[in-house]
């Protein structure tokens, strides 16, 4: 059974890649293509499948602080 | 470069009796008890007093009354101060500037008006060089813009799709810096309007490239194929200021601004270095090409440097010093060397990057103050590697050397500094948990370094001036060069330091080693970032949590520390931000009456827009939306500050 996550649909940017998201407060960019290295996120996870626990990894806004 | 000097005798001293103590207990009976708690050398690490009795007596030598420690709409400050909101963001700082209208702006207005987001702040008296308290110049730079909160309709997650041209010219308008003639009457700071000195500096003020990457190819771009001007400055979060009078802004997070793929331009390593993946957090590469690195992959390394301007003078052309390097500059501080070379010390503010130092070639001519605007073009940048032992080394940046080759990709002096963070990385520097303001404390040389937080430090990254994993709070870290201490002369420019935590921030339960009497006559504080002394030597901290703000539960403001005697780490609180706020730029008077803070972003946060802000400070008028703004705190008795 997926939970929430996995099933939530994925924002893409014009070329149909999962898109980037921007931290709102300091800018840092999460790269779908990149994962998140600091946080043990490999290459290929899009945002919206990260666990809910992540937060950005250079200045520690959750989530909801990221716009794409 | 190396100095073959005689070693001090502490060094000898603590080289043989092992133990970091040893040097400390040789210089003051204060520092002497320190050494007492403090133990063994791994413990000297952690700050000496944790542990000790709980105080009868506050031992602090601050005096002040703190004020209620929770986040409020309002800002708030200890008892017997006052608090005057100076400036706020569109107020009229040049001759012509239209009252502020916030349902019409245009960047022509802007171009006149206090920019958004006010971070460093000088106090520059006049007439230069004297030591007026009641009169002079206020430098304030104008770090970024939250489109969301200027301007009417947009949210977080539509802004970028749906800002306007001239919202963005507005944006890029809003950003710089901000010179304002101010005078103290009767206790009350005012902006002398239509002031000969007044200047906005924004995206679209000129500006010269000097040092030794002037003119690089990488710096060339086809509206400026010399390499050597730029339009404008941004992400200027703190500074300093020099012994001629002139300010040094740092450009910070510029990475942030550009979009464009940077995996299709021959720059891609570098980009990927300096934190650009071809999403900015702002929209103007849609209305900008210099934004877009497909279009102007090159148009990044114009940015990244310390920005020099002469406030005095309103027509200088501000200056990229280039042989300070480029990184995300927090801040520029200098300090004076005896012999007349001059020091600047920078930190590099991202997570698990370095700490920086300056020392001119050249000496400072205190007689011909226009002989030094160049003094800043030629000396060594170096890189600082602490070591578990308590010393710290500078690592020179100098092309040629080490493995700063071609081999390695550096053609020229220039690669070097462009390419800081990579020079630095082959160096063996030492990642640090985000270094932010980096100042030297007047009364006993030591150069006291903000690591405001890392939450990715896992517990096998911990150790030497990193000792926390998932740092949520930060730390102050003391750094002791040669003959640091009450009366003497710190040697600044020597290849070695000592260094050790003044102290580790947040609450009990997270570790936090302030002074144990922190709790009764004190206040936890977390996430230091900008900070200033007192003319007694006392530690101002400003801080910043970020969004960490609201889980914390306390606000964003000012604390003050003794780092001597009985006092050395208990932290006060004395001045709270509104809420969702961050607090930046103190700056002391000479006289110490007036302490200058800038309150940055307020309302900044996840659901809040131009028309639902968190807060309207200052205002709270409706329609007007939160605006950053410079606060002017002083006693109600006019007596000095602490």
């Amino acid at each position: 059974m997926p939970d929430s996550a996995s099933i939530a649909p994925i924002a893409r940017e014009a070329d149909g890649r999962p898109a980037l998201w921007v931290c709102n407060r300091c800018g840092w960019v999460y790269d779908p293509s990149l994962g998140d290295p600091l946080g043990d996120i490999p290459p290929g996870v899009p945002f919206e499948h990260l666990h809910d626990g992540w937060i950005c990894p250079n200045c520690g806004a959750e989530q909801d602080y990221f716009f794409h | 470069m190396d100095r073959p000097a005689s070693r001090p005798l502490s060094e000898i001293a603590a080289a043989r009796m092992g133990r970091r103590a040893a040097l400390k207990s040789l210089l003051a009976g204060t520092a002497a008890l320190r050494s007492l708690l403090a133990g063994s050398a791994a413990m000297a690490v952690a700050p000496r007093l944790a542990g000790a009795a709980p105080a009868e007596h506050d031992p602090s030598t601050l005096t002040f009354a703190q004020p209620p420690h929770v986040i409020a709409d309002d800002h708030q400050v200890a008892p017997g101060h006052r608090a005057q909101v100076l400036i706020r963001w569109g107020d009229a700082v040049a001759e012509g500037a239209p009252a502020f209208d916030p349902a019409a702006q245009t960047a022509a207005a802007q171009e006149r008006q206090f920019g958004y987001n006010n971070d460093f702040v000088a106090f520059m008296p006049l007439p230069v060089g004297s030591d007026a308290s009641d009169h002079g110049l206020l430098c304030v730079n104008h770090e970024y813009t939250n489109a969301e909160l200027m301007f009417p309709g947009l949210t977080l997650k539509d802004k970028l799709e749906r800002q306007t041209s001239e919202q963005v010219a507005v944006e890029m308008a809003a950003h710089g810096h901000s010179v304002l003639e101010i005078r103290r009457q009767d206790g009350v700071w005012a902006v002398v309007p239509a002031s000969p000195f007044a200047r906005r500096i924004s995206l679209n003020t000129a500006m010269a490239v000097s040092g030794p990457a002037a003119g690089h190819p990488r710096l060339r771009t086809k509206a400026d194929p010399s390499g050597r001007v730029v339009m404008g400055t941004m992400n200027n979060c703190a500074g300093g200021t020099t012994p001629w009078g002139t300010v040094l802004i740092a450009e910070e997070n510029f990475d942030t601004y550009f979009g464009g793929d940077p995996k299709k331009t021959p720059e891609a390593d570098s980009l990927a270095r300096i934190g650009i993946k071809g999403k900015s957090r702002y929209g103007w590469s849609r209305f900008h090409d210099r934004f877009d690195v497909e279009k102007e992959p090159f148009e990044p390394n114009r940015f990244g440097w310390v920005v020099e301007i002469d406030p005095y003078d309103p027509t200088f052309t501000p200056v990229k010093r280039t042989a300070l390097g480029r990184f995300k500059h927090e801040a520029a501080t200098t300090t004076l060397l005896p012999d007349g070379r001059v020091v600047v010390y920078s930190g590099d503010d991202e997570v698990f990057e370095y700490l920086y130092r300056f020392v001119t070639k050249g000496r400072y001519d205190p007689r011909n103050r226009l002989a030094n605007m160049g003094l800043l073009d030629e000396g060594t940048l170096a890189v600082a590697r602490f070591d578990k032992d308590g010393s710290l080394t500078w690592l020179p940046l100098v092309w040629g050397a080490g493995p700063l080759t071609p081999a390695n990709g550096f053609g020229d002096q220039g690669d070097v500094l462009i390419d800081a963070r990579r020079a630095a990385d082959l160096l063996g520097a030492t990642p640090l948990d985000r270094p932010e303001d980096v100042e030297v404390n007047p009364a006993n040389g030591r150069v006291y370094v903000m690591l405001t937080n890392n939450t990715k430090r896992k517990p096998e990254q911990v150790g030497g001036p990193s000792p926390r994993a998932d740092n949520r709070h930060g730390h102050v870290v003391e750094l002791s060069p040669p003959g640091a201490g009450k009366g003497r002369r710190a040697r600044h420019d020597a290849d070695r330091f000592r260094w050790e935590i003044l102290f580790l921030a947040g609450r009990r339960e997270d570790g936090a080693t302030t002074h144990p009497a922190s709790d009764r006559f004190g206040a936890w504080l977390s996430a230091p970032d900008n900070c200033t002394f007192d003319n007694r030597g006392r530690l101002w901290i400003s801080s910043d949590q970020g969004s960490a703000q609201r889980k914390n539960g306390i606000p964003d403001g000012m604390y003050a520390c003794d780092v001597d005697g009985p006092g050395r780490a208990l932290t006060k609180f004395f001045y709270a931000c509104p809420r969702d706020a961050e607090m930046c730029g103190p700056a002391f008077t000479p006289d110490n009456r007036t302490l200058f803070v800038a309150v940055q972003h307020p309302g900044e946060d996840k659901a809040s827009t131009f028309d639902q802000p968190s807060t309207r400070w200052p205002d709270f008028t409706d329609g007007m939306p939160p605006r950053p703004a410079i606060v002017a705190i002083s006693r109600d008795d006019g007596q000095p500050i602490g």
